[in-house]
């Protein structure tokens, strides 16, 4: 029976179905209810997620919470999602994407760790087991976005040896794009967290194999290596590069000015002595904590002095093994970097050097959630281990600590394996159905504007269920919420007053603030689980209370809707004197102005941001407006099924035009149009002269960044392609001499 | 023998001398308390009660201490005003414990207290308050969400102070003399007064460094007794069961006469692994006792320790060594 094990264990392709199915297991949720994040309940638009995430953090006037908060399942993980849709229930769609991204972060570990002893050892597997199953995956399993590039990175490292060591470089090199790919930089601090890991791989390499590259040969295997990576990964590259190059210092405060102490409180060398950061892993409110397994390995001492116990044999191994580990200096060097790192600022004597960069280094501030670099610490530790494990000579001893840190592995697994990595709390079998028939009435009033939502929330947090972005998203309309993080937060400074006005029964300050920020409805939520955010949050009578001098104008279930007595900014998007606008999307409007005699003033009530630009429309592209859905005070609405696309020939070569655009009432764009300019700066073929004398024209409403992000993909696509096409010729051509 | 002895009374004298220059230049230049106060500090331990949040209309924070000397005067709380100026008006009392009446009462607008930072409460002096326990309360009058201020738990939570008169002090030189050394021993208890006096200890710390220079310089480094590396490495333990935190000054001191003892004695990485090692066992024991914070310094320690270690035993050791 041993034997036969240990034969199956010499086959790698065994051990990996056998690792899939473990996972399988560990994922479902074994009769506990369908998981179903309130994400995957909703509708989402990828593609123009964009502008949400790469861009509503850059400015001071962001209100609330992203109405896209679903951008870790954007391409080209999404993909997956979209094609298993398909096939299967989502929440087994969802089984299947976690379970493969955590099998391959352990066949990436296993292939890697044989790559570097040049030899397949068993003890490969030990060191995969715990770069799989740690505190970090178990926390960080449910939030892919922090989660892909963590599985990726062995692999990645994998390809990066490949590339330096192999004859034939393009095969690696577009395996490691695809990878990169895959791990996706919608989280760009963790992005460059693994690339920190390439850099000491890449010393690493250069020292342990002493490659003897020609200087022109390396500059043309890395100029290769950075070209495919760059087009096939252009299109999230090109938005972290607009994001961090454009925006102005003031709208970096807005996004680092939580403290910096908030993101790393708690992550001490003890804390990382244990695997973990303890980002959130000890946290709670209202006596909940957020993780259910949190209390068990934080005062249980058997499961609490289990987590120190594989750190303590590793840095003992590490003196003992020190001659065998010579040649692996690097990856000891980027443990203790990164341990450091872990705790930042918030103890010993690399603090001060840590805030020193935080202020002085241009981009470091992006590691200011030091508990990310947990990754690479679990990483070097998985490596050291099976480094120790083979160096010990003594069969005897050699199994002992084998087994003994097989069994620290389960332990500190054991929510996995008892189905723990989804919360009772946040298991959501479905949103309740007067979501959807709040949905319908919002549908109904076709007028733009913003919902404010009570109480006050940290997250969501309902009886029915703990969502990670907010259900009320399916509304599609703004939203102003508090978002969670510190009070001290540039973008939640607006929303507090206004929370705190309303509270104060400040009902001219409240309406004033309410008025700017283009609110119509609140929402009083009566299901959400007030208590659990007690100090940030009120009680159902509280909000009612303060609520009262507003009409209610509907309730569904457990939802009431109150109205704002209307004023001039509710009625519309966009307001102008004489203007017609169509919505092609959230980052595309067609603005047709009408008999312009003088100057006209256009107001965009979204959040203000340079890049939104005006470009003058020619007439043949003007889409015509049958049916009005909605008029009011002077602006026309046309029906949603008249949307027509833009030619992407017309986005790539329009112009700018040159106007005046400011900040409108605190928050959002206006525009100062003049007769005379666009007749002097517009060829006449763009608008049309009436009888009158006045003008009439067309403007495409744009927000810009948008494009770059569309020839991203586009770039992203073709290259994709031909690397595919690269590889079917080069396999096929292989197979076809081997 | 005489220029031996002549030799040991020049050492000793400089050492008093330098020792003395660095506690009196501290106590009277730029002091952060007059030479005249004297202060206890205390933790949240002797918070009876308080609420976990903001200090809601009624609601009150209870604490309680024991006066180590007379001439008790005033009470500073520390306060978390949530970065706001808040509305709310606090009640201070203050009495003896077991008394029925309370000795001072006084109330106070909350938009004068700083975010973190101890707000003083004074009240007629006490003269015979030493060894004797006094009960405080701090009561909302109006504290509502969103406007009320709450307890900052950061060390000290509180501080008493005591406040002497120049003529109590100095009634004759045995008065001002055991004053000095109260004070002085006072002062040691103030983790400011280390940092504040950081620029006078360097007469200390020079004839230190030139007492090592010059054994090393003669190459007599086996004189030097073997306890001493002993007595840094106890010092680092020492440091982290303070109960205040020392400036990263008075780490980084001990952290470079760790790096000059590794010089001195020759020590390979080993040494500083091992120690390392020790230390990360030491930390894990005293979290099973409960000396959370104790073992946090201490790991920090054990880090230090063996990161110095390992960059010595992979960067800068020969091979084979």
């Amino acid at each position: 029976m041993l034997s036969f094990l240990q034969k199956l264990l010499q086959k790698p392709v065994f051990v990996y179905i056998g690792v899939f199915i473990v996972l399988l297991f560990c994922t479902s949720t074994r009769g506990n209810g369908v998981v179903v994040d309130s994400n995957f309940a909703l509708s989402f638009d990828p593609i123009h997620s964009y502008k949400d995430f790469f861009s509503a953090w850059s400015n001071t006037y962001y209100f609330g919470i992203s109405n896209e908060p679903v951008y870790s399942y954007i391409f080209p993980v999404g993909f997956l999602y979209w094609l298993g849709a398909h096939v299967f229930p989502m929440q087994i769609v969802q089984q299947l994407v976690l379970s493969a991204v955590l099998l391959t972060a352990f066949i990436g570990f296993n292939e890697f760790i044989t790559a570097e002893l040049e030899k397949r050892s068993l003890y490969g597997y030990v060191g995969a087991l715990l770069y799989t199953f740690n505190m970090y995956t178990l926390l960080s399993v449910g939030t892919t976005a922090v989660f892909f590039p963590y599985a990726m990175l062995p692999i990645q490292l994998l390809f990066i040896k490949k590339i330096f060591t192999e004859k034939s470089h393009i095969v690696p090199v577009i395996g490691f794009s695809f990878a990169t790919l895959i791990m996706s930089g919608i989280n760009p601090p963790l992005s460059a967290i693994n690339l920190v890991a390439q850099v000491f791989y890449f010393f690493h390499l250069f020292s342990k194999q002493k490659l003897s590259f020609s200087f022109k040969k390396f500059l043309s295997v890395l100029g290769l290596t950075i070209g495919i990576v760059v087009t096939t990964n252009l299109y999230w590259i090109i938005g972290v590069i607009d994001y961090y190059s454009s925006i102005s210092t003031k709208g970096f405060a807005a996004v680092l000015s939580e403290p910096l102490s908030m993101q790393n409180a708690a992550s001490t060398y003890l804390n990382v002595f244990r695997n973990l950061g303890i980002w959130s892993f000890g946290g709670g409110a209202g006596g909940v904590l957020y993780y259910n397994y949190s209390d068990m390995y934080l005062k249980n001492y058997f499961f609490e002095f289990s987590l120190y116990t594989i750190p303590l044999v590793i840095f003992m191994g590490i003196y003992i093994y020190h001659k065998q580990l010579q040649k692996f200096k690097n990856i000891i060097l980027l443990l203790f970097f990164s341990i450091a790192m872990v705790v930042g600022s918030r103890q010993g004597f690399l603090g001060p050097i840590y805030i020193w960069s935080y202020q002085h280094v241009p981009l470091f501030s992006m590691f200011r959630s030091g508990y990310k670099f947990t990754t690479l610490v679990i990483f070097a530790l998985s490596f050291l281990l099976v480094v120790i494990l083979t160096s010990i000579k003594e069969k005897r001893n050699r199994l002992m600590v084998t087994y003994f840190s097989l069994g620290i592995i389960l332990i500190n697994a054991l929510p996995f394996f008892t189905g723990r990595i989804y919360q009772q709390i946040k298991q959501i079998k479905s949103i309740p159905s007067y979501y959807y028939d709040a949905k319908q009435f919002f549908d109904t009033d076709k007028s733009s504007y913003r919902i404010f939502l009570l109480p006050e929330q940290y997250f969501a947090t309902y009886y029915w269920g703990f969502t990670a972005g907010n259900p009320e998203t399916m509304w599609e309309k703004g939203l102003v919420a508090r978002q969670a993080g510190s009070e001290l937060e540039q973008s939640n400074e607006k929303t507090l007053k206004l929370y705190s006005g309303l509270f104060d029964k400040n009902y001219v300050k409240a309406n004033l603030l309410m008025n700017e920020l283009n609110v119509k409805y609140i929402v009083q939520r009566n299901d959400f689980n007030w208590q659990f955010y007690r100090n940030i949050s009120q009680s159902p009578e509280f909000i009612k209370d303060v609520l009262a001098p507003y009409k209610k104008v509907a309730t569904y279930g457990k939802l009431d809707i109150y109205q704002l007595p209307s004023s001039p900014s509710q009625s519309a998007l966009i307001e102008s004197d004489s203007v017609q606008f169509q919505k092609i999307d959230s980052v595309t409007y067609v603005i047709t102005l009408s008999h312009i005699s003088t100057s006209t003033i256009v107001r965009f009530l979204e959040s203000y941001d340079p890049k939104w630009m005006l470009y003058p429309l020619p007439q043949a592209l003007t889409p015509t407006c049958s049916t009005l859905v909605y008029s009011e005070n002077g602006v026309n609405e046309c029906s949603q099924n008249e949307k027509t696309k833009i030619p992407f020939q017309f986005l790539l070569t329009m112009r700018p035009y040159s106007a005046t655009h400011r900040v409108y009432a605190n928050y959002a764009n206006e525009w100062v149009l003049n007769k005379n300019d666009i007749e002097r700066k517009v060829p006449s073929s763009y608008y049309h002269v009436n009888s009158d004398g006045t003008i009439t024209t067309s403007f495409l409403l744009f927000f810009k960044p948008q494009l770059y992000f569309y020839m991203g993909i586009f770039v992203s696509a073709i290259s994709t392609i031909a690397c595919l096409v690269y590889l079917t010729i080069h396999f096929l051509h292989k197979k076809k001499y081997v | 023998m005489f220029k031996y002895l002549k030799k040991i009374a020049l050492t000793i004298t400089l050492t008093v001398v330098a020792l003395f220059i660095w506690f009196t230049v501290s106590l009277f230049v730029n002091p952060q308390e007059s030479f005249t106060v004297l202060l206890s500090f205390f933790n949240k331990d002797n918070i009876i009660s308080a609420p976990k949040g903001e200090l809601l209309k009624g609601e009150k924070i209870i604490g309680s201490f024991k006066a180590q000397y007379g001439n008790l005067g005033i009470v500073s709380l520390r306060f978390n005003t949530y970065v706001h100026i808040n509305q709310d008006k606090v009640i201070f009392r203050i009495k003896q414990v077991g008394s029925n009446n309370w000795y001072y009462q006084n109330d106070y607008k909350v938009d004068q207290f700083q975010p973190n930072q101890l707000f003083t409460f004074g009240f007629p002096l006490i003269h015979a308050s030493k060894g004797k326990s006094y009960v405080f309360e701090v009561e909302s009058e109006s504290g509502k969400h969103k406007n009320a201020v709450a307890l900052d738990t950061t060390n000290p939570v509180f501080v008493a102070k005591y406040q002497y008169t120049k003529s109590e002090i100095a009634r004759n030189a045995v008065t001002l003399v055991k004053y000095y050394f109260l004070k002085l021993s006072n002062a040691f208890q103030d983790v400011r007064f280390y940092y504040n006096s950081l620029l006078y200890t360097f007469p200390i710390i020079s004839i230190t460094l030139w007492y090592i220079y010059s054994l090393v310089k003669k190459g007599k480094q086996k004189q030097l007794p073997r306890t001493i590396p002993y007595v840094v490495a106890i010092l680092m333990i020492v440091e982290s069961f303070l109960s205040f935190n020392l400036d990263m000054g008075y780490k980084t001191g001990i952290l470079l006469m760790w790096l000059l003892i590794i010089k001195i004695y020759r020590f390979n990485g080993g040494v500083s692994h091992k120690l390392g090692v020790v230390f990360f066992i030491f930390a894990l024991f005293l979290q099973i006792v409960g000396l959370i914070k104790n073992a946090e310094e201490i790991a920090m320690w054990a880090f230090t320790l063996m990161l110095i270690g390992i960059v010595q035993i992979f960067f800068f050791s020969k091979k084979g060594e």
